[in-house]
């Protein structure tokens, strides 16, 4: 069995674009409860730059001590390789949740993350990776997890690499990217919005928003992303089309000003359906 | 937050591992993945580089998963193929049937029988070999002298991770290692350091808060530069919307209005992004400004003195070069320039199938929207989404 620092891993809880998450048992240096902890190890080397960087911000998030998001321990660096220990959430989160969800309790998680974000967006942070993956499911309903730490390793950086054999994963990786940043725009409130939009669709029908893609080369890929138009799921309802067709408006300003105001839409739609 | 520098002895785990990896001392390198081992016996002084980028791309994230692996083998032993690089033998599957592929100068002896033992350069350009689950001892050394005297038994057991080693014995079906004479080894492993940043108490200093996001999202008018950049002012025009265009541009990037430009109507305003780089695995930039790309740009004096971003495109066949090519920014154009790579710089202008011309350095070659750059054996797009982006490649 493998580990990191003293990190000793029971088994892998999942994979995502910058390296695997283990359960690990709890050292006893974190003075913390819980059993067990998460460990994301990120995969490529991490330069010290880099993970100061990180460190820097997950530990400006911390602070901010917000019950919706989800808890970091412990950031590290361990011969080149840095690795983020977090909260274990056995529940999961929202793409493959550990038990049955209803409607209403996939919505409460989405308008949780969605307060989330607010919360980060009050305190001058971008989110930028909201996606379903991100929804962690707790007693409370959900929080979000992971902001995005791939722009502080690499500068400039709006989309992680795709992967070359993912055709699924980088349809799915890139549809949560507000095509204007694509368009080379700056991140903002509206950028986290419109990822927000695309997870409370993926979470109310369980699919993507664009038709699948033709070409598998990313530099393709990309081109035909951005002139693809986002088709929402005819089935639903009328109600729940204006929540998600106004955090995915193509204009940014015309889209929900505050994060804040779209959670108030979802839980309205949680409490009415 | 609190930052420590920590030294832990990890307690052996409940999982008693049904292989033992013994290493043996050396100066080579092991890496084990779970049951997916890389021995590289005898690393060269002027083989590090190579055998650096070899690893890199072995704890690529993914590059373990099944059907990953063939691939990711398939690219090691292709890279060691293209020269420079040490012997090496790469294994899967350890607790079975193994794979076994051997290149170069190295020995694999089973159960410790010469008449079962075979060596990298037994075939070209290397040797693949099933080894079935009945073989008990599987020994991995650097061939030819280096190689030929028996190591003794090693106290040093490899559960995962990177470790300096000359060799590895592994001792499968759960055999202890067989210890000839030499007092019973317990499973030591090495001590641990690492840095940590705890995140448990940080209340207790509480950073400056930042301020909160602007709320009227200026992205759709002006775009700001990021935090830490200066934006640089430019002359443009603004399209009856007031959008911020480009004074060649016939039609305005946002909202495709046709723009009529009047001598003397220039505004100077912050440039916006001019789009974005998209690299061949689907990386995208934003193109803001300039970027040094190759295998190593960090430590480029453009980057470090802020002028640049790094752009680090990974190639295991060393057909990037540290620093291989640049891109400057000015005004409302894209300048490439080939920083003395070893393989060139290529542009090719139109979307499929153009010829590649050689990027020259003297007048600066301009990159337009929509065409690419061959750097080595990996490519780079910018790409804008400007409908009349093909329009203006005749006028720039
Ligand atoms: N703290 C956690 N507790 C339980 N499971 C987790 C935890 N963090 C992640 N996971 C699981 O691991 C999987 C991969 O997570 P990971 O964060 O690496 O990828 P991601 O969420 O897709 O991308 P990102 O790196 O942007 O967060 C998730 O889908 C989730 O199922
Ligand atoms: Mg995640
Ligand atoms: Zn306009």
């Amino acid at each position: 069995m493998d580990g990191i620092a003293d990190y000793v891993f029971l088994r892998q809880l999942g994979q995502g674009p910058h390296g695997r998450v283990q359960l690990a048992r709890t050292p006893a240096r974190l003075a913390v409860d819980d059993e067990h902890v998460a460990v994301k190890v990120i995969g490529g080397a991490t330069s010290k730059d880099a993970f100061y960087r990180v460190a820097q911000e997950l530990g400006s998030i911390a602070a901010l001590r917000c019950e919706l998001l989800a808890r970091v321990f412990d950031v590290g660096l361990h011969e080149g390789t840095a690795y983020i220990a977090m909260r274990y959430y056995p529940r999961g989160s929202l793409v493959e949740p550990g038990m049955q969800l209803s409607r209403r309790q996939r919505l409460v998680a989405v308008a949780r993350a969605a307060r989330a974000a607010h919360e980060l967006h009050e305190a001058g942070t971008v989110h930028r990776a909201i996606k379903l993956s991100n929804v962690l499911l707790d007693d409370a309903g959900g929080c979000l997890s992971d902001p995005g730490t791939a722009q502080l390793l690499k500068p400039g950086l709006t989309v992680t690499g795709l992967g070359p054999s993912s055709d699924m994963g980088a349809r799915s990786e890139l549809e949560y990217v507000d095509p204007w940043l694509l368009r080379g725009r700056h991140v903002g409130r509206s950028s986290d919005i419109w990822s927000l939009g695309v997870t409370l669709h993926a979470a109310l029908t369980g699919h993507g928003l664009y038709p699948r893609m033709p070409s598998t080369d990313p530099l393709v890929a990309v081109r035909l992303h951005v002139k693809a138009t986002p088709e929402l799921d005819p089935d639903l309802v009328a109600e729940e089309r204006a929540v998600i067709g106004r955090a995915l408006h193509p204009e940014r300003s015309r889209r929900y000003r505050t994060a804040a105001e779209l959670a108030e839409d979802i839980e309205a739609l949680a409490h009415g359906g | 937050m609190n930052s420590e520098a920590g030294t832990v002895e990890p307690t052996a785990g409940p999982n008693s591992d049904p292989v033992l990896v013994e290493v043996h001392p050396g100066a080579g390198v092991i890496d084990r993945h779970e049951n997916v081992l890389l021995v590289i016996p005898v690393v060269g002084t002027h083989q590090w580089p190579q055998v650096k980028e070899l690893l890199e791309l072995w704890h690529r994230p993914g590059a373990h998963i099944p059907n990953a692996q063939e691939r990711t083998a398939d690219a090691l032993l292709t890279a060691a193929e293209a020269g420079g690089l040490p012997g090496l033998v790469l294994l899967h599957g350890l607790d079975g049937d193994v794979d076994v592929r051997a290149y170069g100068d190295v020995e694999v002896t089973l159960d410790g029988s010469d008449q079962r033992s075979f060596s990298g350069t037994d075939a070209r350009p290397w040797v693949a070999r099933r080894v079935p689950g009945s073989v008990s001892i599987l020994r991995v050394l650097a061939g030819g002298a280096a190689g030929s005297t028996t190591p003794g038994p090693s106290p040093f057991h490899l559960e995962g991770g990177t470790v300096p080693g000359s060799g590895v014995t592994l001792h499968r079906a759960g055999l202890p290692p067989p210890l000839s004479g030499a007092p019973q080894a317990t499973v030591a492993r090495k001590a641990v350091t690492f840095e940590s940043v705890l995140l448990t108490d940080v209340a207790e200093q509480r950073p400056p808060r930042r301020p909160a996001l602007p709320l009227e999202d200026p992205a759709d008018l002006l775009d700001v530069a990021p935090e830490g950049e200066t934006p640089e002012f430019v002359d443009g025009v603004e399209c009856p919307m007031g959008h911020f265009n480009d004074p060649a541009s016939t039609n305005c990037v946002t909202c495709g209005t046709a723009l009529e430009w009047l001598p003397g109507r220039t505004v100077r305003r912050p440039r916006p992004p001019l789009g974005v780089l998209v690299t061949d695995t689907g990386s995208v930039f934003a193109l803001t400004g300039g970027y040094v790309i190759g295998r190593a740009p960090e430590r480029d004096q453009a980057v470090l003195s802020g002028r640049a971003k790094a752009l680090v495109l990974h190639d295991v066949g060393q057909s990037v070069s540290r620093v291989h090519a640049q891109l400057d920014v000015s005004g409302w154009r894209v300048f490439v320039t080939d920083r003395g790579s070893a393989n060139g710089t290529f542009i090719s202008r139109a979307a499929q199938g153009a010829p590649w011309e050689r990027v020259r350095d003297n007048p600066p070659t301009v990159f337009t929207p929509g065409a690419r750059l061959r750097i080595g054996g990996r490519q780079v797009l910018f790409e804008t989404y400007r409908e009349e982006a093909a329009g203006r490649v005749g006028r720039l």
